[in-house]
């Protein structure tokens, strides 16, 4: 035997192509893969799983803390005068009102200089 | 290959089925199995026609019949050596064809894998030294001195196990 005939070539058996054409048909109308429906199957669980966990650890309204549920509406915290110059608004005035030996006081505004700086006098 | 259609692509199965049967077959060394071998590449390269340059096709192709044809092989052996002989007759040898003796299979069979594809892509394949390497992924000048490696190793095989040493 030379290298001749180790390497001749042998014609593979006959129908190949026709077989293949079939093989091709096969392939576009083919379901998904087994692996891929175990897949897909898969995902749609650990969907489900996920969504019940969400629903089962979200908080109610029975667990609030009772100090969180009196907790007075976030609209009230933001009016509060507190707040104006951190927000910088700007305060509106109140009536002084100045409290001795639980009596009202009278109070007299001095005039200043600096509009930043009030002083009263208390009669 | 982005506007390949069905037809074309059995066109060139009908142009390319022979050149890869041998290749494959000479790992295999079964005729069904071969042409299946040689099927399934084309159906995998379809799969990915879109994404497949047409320089590179012929390279690809050859590449993936080689590979599936030593996943075929090892598959077998496995079967072998787990002695489950029911499963595709594997452990059975008489289908095999007797278009080449045993030793002129196991001479075959014993070259380094590396070694193998380079002679299989030389003789069979009908491909150029730079499509060879483009395929194997190694470089020009390796595809010769692989070759001659090759054909060494498989005529000193032979030679021990008293092929007509004489005639090469």
């Amino acid at each position: 035997m030379n290298t001749e005939e180790l390497f001749k070539q042998l014609e593979p058996p006959p129908g190949g192509a026709e077989r293949f054409a079939q093989r091709l048909d096969e392939i576009a109308a083919e379901r998904p893969s087994p692996r891929a429906r175990v897949l897909a199957a898969a995902a749609a669980v650990a969907a489900v799983a996920l969504v019940t966990a969400v629903l089962l650890l979200r908080p109610t309204s029975d667990d609030t803390p009772p100090s969180v549920a009196d907790t007075p509406p976030a609209v009230d915290i933001y009016n509060a005068p507190e707040l104006d110059r951190l927000l910088g608004r700007t305060s509106q005035p109140t009536e002084l009102m100045v409290m001795v030996n639980m009596e009202t006081a009278h109070v007299t505004e001095i005039e200043t200089t600096n509009e930043k700086v009030r002083i009263y006098q208390i009669n | 290959m982005t506007s390949v259609d069905k037809a074309q692509w059995i066109d060139v199965y009908r142009r390319l089925e022979k050149p890869l049967y041998n290749v494959v077959y000479r790992v295999i060394w079964d005729s069904a199995e071969s042409q299946d071998v040689v099927q399934e590449t084309f159906l995998r390269c379809w799969r990915r026609k879109d994404d497949i340059r047409a320089d590179g096709f012929k390279a690809l192709l050859f590449r993936t019949a080689l590979n599936l044809a030593s996943n075929r092989r090892r598959r077998t052996r496995v079967w072998r050596i787990v002695g489950v002989e029911a499963l595709d007759d594997v452990a059975d040898e008489s289908h095999l064809t007797d278009v080449f003796s045993k030793p002129v299979r196991e001479a075959f069979d014993n070259l380094p894998a590396m070694l193998r594809d380079v002679l299989l892509l030389t003789e069979l394949a009908g491909m150029t030294y730079p499509e060879i390497a483009a395929a194997l992924g190694i470089a020009e000048g390796t595809v010769g001195s692989r070759r001659t490696r090759a054909l060494a190793l498989l005529r000193e095989r032979l030679d021990v196990q008293g092929v007509a040493s004489h005639e090469y």
